[in-house]
């Protein structure tokens, strides 16, 4: 009889699958309406999975307080959770709350010091221009795990923009590469500090990255700007051509195209081009931030 | 301090050696130097010593404060000449004086130091009258009236000046009846005399480097512009209003005319202009001007041969850094640096940041062969003054760069960004490519100071080129250049007859060997400053040389085989009148 009653009692089977996962689906779909009626059709009781998932869908469409709301959820619902507290620095540093991130990520790093978290750590530092300790934690990333390529790319970041020294860049492009060498990302940022250092391997790894991207236009960009720097005018103008023909608003590599056409005495394709690289001049200003953050600071997966 | 987004482009920028990551007054890429090839080893000819404090060069020039700038006014300094203002065959100068903005140099002034044809020179701005307190930048010098003798137009933050040259040595300040005072609000800065109508008489174009006004300008720190590596310092250029050139037509009586409207020279606006040049850039027998954009474009100006100007910088190629990034432009020289018979640019900017090296193809389209030619491989100085002349007279040119930060309360907090920085040169290895020499060319090169303008010239008519430098709140240093190698040379000096006096903008091209090298009179160069008028050709081994000269005009004279290691005096027209051995 008790166990009749303790039936009763039970939630009814249902073939559907569990709020987190289906809006996990959607998540994964990107599909923005699909997010919306999910959230909106929340159950009455749900998992941490359930929040986390939703502060990943509020991010996605731009709701960035209710996506550190819904994380801070998921913390309290299940405290000292190591997943957890990853996921809730992620959310923050996504939101350009670098101070919480850090300490969501030192708290994780109590529980579980992985190199993952000292990554994520100094991505955080980093994104709040503190560079120095930025090093320091993608250091430690890289020396408990070796082969922890994002903290070496990111490294090698460090290197160009704060202490200018492309051969130590290189060397840390060299180590990431090493364990993804099909990463378009680094093969292009390889090439493009290659190129400034002058060295003969430049034009063939740029010539890799154009082949694992072919639709990156900043690849196809600085491939063509070396070819000019080589002399080599007529491949660097099928370059620079493609490029301004897949990101027309790239000035630089209007401004590019415009010499080539000049070396190659094409006065009105040099003229085109430069009223395209005045066009546009404005808005390719490094601090213009049209690309928004960068995708590779941002993998899809926690950190672990 | 001001730190911008962090975004992909940012990141992708900087490693394209976009500008660095603090908000700044001044452009500076942010350009990493580029790898040094192994040394060449090879002898330099030329050594190059300071002599100025025996040649009674002994007075400090004066511009703003010593350990401490906080306008930028106390920091652009000033530029200087070599002139025969006797025409007694023999270099006087002229060093530019800025002042004080705590009243204490009242007794600061422009310099005029006459020849004394014995090494030493004599200062005689007081009987000359020349004495004028105030804050000097740029000089230009030609025979304006054509009577024989050279002029001096000077701009200043405030009322430019005109003197005029009374051929007794002395001068007189006829800026009123010339009607190029200027408005006195704005900072005169580059300015070059340029015979645009190719009328004969020398019309004159003035730059602007911008609107000041003390009681507006920000303190430093104040704004982003009032920043550089985060240290809090004088506030500029960015930040402070343009203004744009000017273009005065000579009347032949004396008067000019503004016709910057009329020109088309006005509209080009929002630069902060520094040195001026003439020359015809792009062979069409008629010159075209260019103007050194401090953290904005360059300005190119192009003679339509109508009176009018149109700007074509960014067209040609000569507005921007080889990625189409905005530079500090400060100082440009012309000349040829791969012996085809163009006139070639070479701009100086900012630090972290290259020099420029536009190779002209002749018609006016220019490449930009900065990296190529070897010059990446510094970007540790703030460079001014340059020249490109045949230091060691063995038939390529050279290049010469003086250097000097403008912040001296940087040094303490980074000591790799220095105040007093060296000098350099660039020995130019043929083929298009140079090769960075310091200590090697002499204790003058090594010597440290914040130098700004500098001109070429032969003080000691020896059949070589020195070098006069101005130097921050410091005496001057008066290169003297000791050439070995047994090196030959020559000398051209143009008399204009039809064509303005001074040959402005004329263009003098020599054969030598299987050489061929252009050179034009200018009336500005380097930086705000003007060099020696008689073309200086190094000629190597050559023993013979055939000289052509287009005038102003676009009329061209070949003069022909000549012989070396003299100066030949060309009067237009006329071919050489007179042939000196000088000294040698």
């Amino acid at each position: 009889m008790i166990a009749f009653l303790f039936l009763l009692f039970l939630p009814p089977v249902s073939n559907a699958p569990d709020p987190a996962v289906r809006l996990r689906q959607c998540i994964d779909k990107r599909d923005r309406s699909c997010l919306v009626s999910e959230l909106t059709s929340r159950p009455r009781s749900v998992s941490p999975e359930y929040w986390s998932a939703a502060a990943e869908a509020y991010l996605l469409l731009g709701r960035n307080t209710d996506a550190v709301t819904a994380m801070a959820n998921a913390v309290r619902t299940r405290p000292g959770d190591f997943e957890m507290l990853i996921q809730q620095g992620r959310v923050y540093q996504r939101c350009g709350d670098q101070v919480h991130a850090i300490e969501a990520f030192l708290l994780a790093a109590k529980i579980n010091p992985s190199p993952g978290v000292f990554y994520s750590m100094g991505l955080s530092f980093f994104l709040a221009h503190e560079y120095e300790r930025a090093g320091k934690h993608f250091v430690h990333a890289v020396q408990l795990d070796n082969r922890n390529h994002k903290a070496a790319f990111m490294l090698a970041v460090i290197d160009v923009l704060k202490n200018h020294d492309n051969e130590s860049a290189k060397s840390h492009l060299e180590r990431a590469l090493a364990v993804e060498p099909g990463n378009p990302h680094y093969l292009l940022h390889y090439g493009i500090v290659l190129s400034e250092l002058d060295n003969p391997q430049a034009a063939e790894v740029l010539e890799r990255a154009v082949k694992t991207d072919p639709a990156n236009p900043l690849a196809r960009f600085n491939l063509g700007r070396l070819y000019r720097r080589m002399g080599e005018i007529r491949k660097a103008r099928t370059e620079l051509e493609t490029a301004v023909r897949m990101r027309p608003q790239l000035a630089r590599a209007q401004y590019q195209l415009a010499a080539v056409y000049r070396e190659l005495g094409d006065m009105d394709k040099a003229q085109q081009a430069t009223e395209q690289f005045l066009k546009f001049r404005d808005q390719d200003r490094d601090d213009n931030p049209v690309d928004g953050p960068p995708s590779y600071a941002f993998p899809d997966q926690p950190a672990k | 301090m001001s730190e911008r987004t962090l975004t992909r482009r940012r990141m992708l920028g900087s490693l394209l050696g976009a500008p660095a990551l603090y908000a700044q007054g001044v452009a500076s890429r942010g350009a990493r130097a580029t790898p040094r090839s192994k040394p060449s080893g090879l002898p330099f000819a030329s050594k190059l010593t300071d002599v100025a404090a025996s040649a009674g060069l002994t007075k400090a020039a004066v511009c703003g404060g010593v350990a401490r700038k906080d306008y930028l006014i106390e920091v652009i300094g000033c530029g200087v000449a070599f002139f025969d203002y006797d025409n007694d065959g023999w270099m006087d100068l002229i060093l530019l004086s800025g002042s004080r903005l705590d009243g204490s140099a009242s007794a600061a002034t422009n310099r005029l130091y006459r020849n004394n044809r014995d090494g030493t020179f004599a200062d005689v701005t007081t009987e000359a009258g020349l004495v004028r307190n105030g804050w000097a930048t740029g000089i230009t010098i030609a025979d304006y009236n054509n009577d024989g003798y050279e002029d001096i137009f000077i701009t200043y933050w405030g009322h430019n000046v005109l003197y005029r040259n009374n051929g007794d040595g002395t001068f007189s300040d006829v800026t009123k009846q010339a009607g190029l005072a200027g408005s006195g609000r704005e900072w005169g800065s580059g300015c070059t005399w340029v015979d645009y109508d190719r009328d004969g008489r020398l019309d004159l174009f003035v730059a602007n480097y911008a609107g000041y006004d003390l009681a507006t300008v920000p303190k430093a720190g104040a704004s982003p512009d009032c920043n550089w590596k985060g240290v809090a310092v004088n506030c500029g250029p960015r930040g402070l209003p343009t203004t744009r050139p000017y273009l005065y037509h000579n009347n032949g009586d004396g008067t000019f005319t503004d016709v910057s409207e009329r020109s088309g020279v006005a509209a080009a606006t929002g630069s902060y202009g520094l040195t001026a040049v003439t020359a015809d850039l792009d062979d069409d027998g008629w010159p075209d001007i260019y103007m050194a954009g401090d953290s904005t474009p360059s300005f190119f100006f192009h003679n339509r041969k109508d009176g009018t100007f149109r700007e074509e910088a960014i067209l040609r190629g000569v507005a921007l850094s080889e990625d189409g990034m905005e530079q500090a432009g400060m100082g440009v020289a012309l000349g040829d640096i791969n012996l085809e018979g163009n006139t070639d640019i070479l701009k100086t900017n900012f630090a972290d940041d290259t020099p420029d090296l536009y190779v002209n193809d002749g018609k006016g389209r220019f490449s930009d062969a900065t990296l190529r030619s070897g010059l990446g491989v510094e970007t540790r100085y703030v460079c001014w003054g340059t020249g490109i002349v045949d230091l060691d007279n063995n038939g390529l040119p050279d290049l010469f760069i003086v250097t000097g930060s403008i912040y001296p309360e940087l040094e303490p907090k980074f000591p790799q960004y220095p105040y007093r920085t060296p000098r350099l040169v660039f020995r130019n290895l043929g083929f298009g490519r140079f090769e960075e020499l310091i200590d090697e060319a002499g204790s003058g090169v090594g010597a440290a100071h914040s130098s700004r303008g500098c001109a070429f010239g032969d003080f000691d008519n020896d059949g070589d080129l020195d070098v006069l430098i101005w130097n921050m709140n410091e005496p001057p240093s008066l290169l003297r250049n000791d050439v070995t190698g047994g090196g030959h040379w020559l000398k051209v000096r143009l008399i204009g007859v039809k064509t303005n006096r001074s040959a402005i903008g004329s263009r003098v091209t020599v054969r030598y060997g299987d050489r061929v090298q252009a050179q034009d009179v200018t009336a500005q160069a380097s930086f705000l400053s003007v060099n020696d008028k008689r073309l200086h050709f190094g000629l190597g081994n050559s023993t013979t040389a055939e000289v052509t000269v287009r005038w102003t005009n676009g009329s061209t004279e070949r003069i022909g085989k000549v012989a070396v290691d003299c100066l030949l005096t060309i009067r237009e027209g006329q071919g050489v009148v007179q042939a000196d051995r000088l000294k040698r």
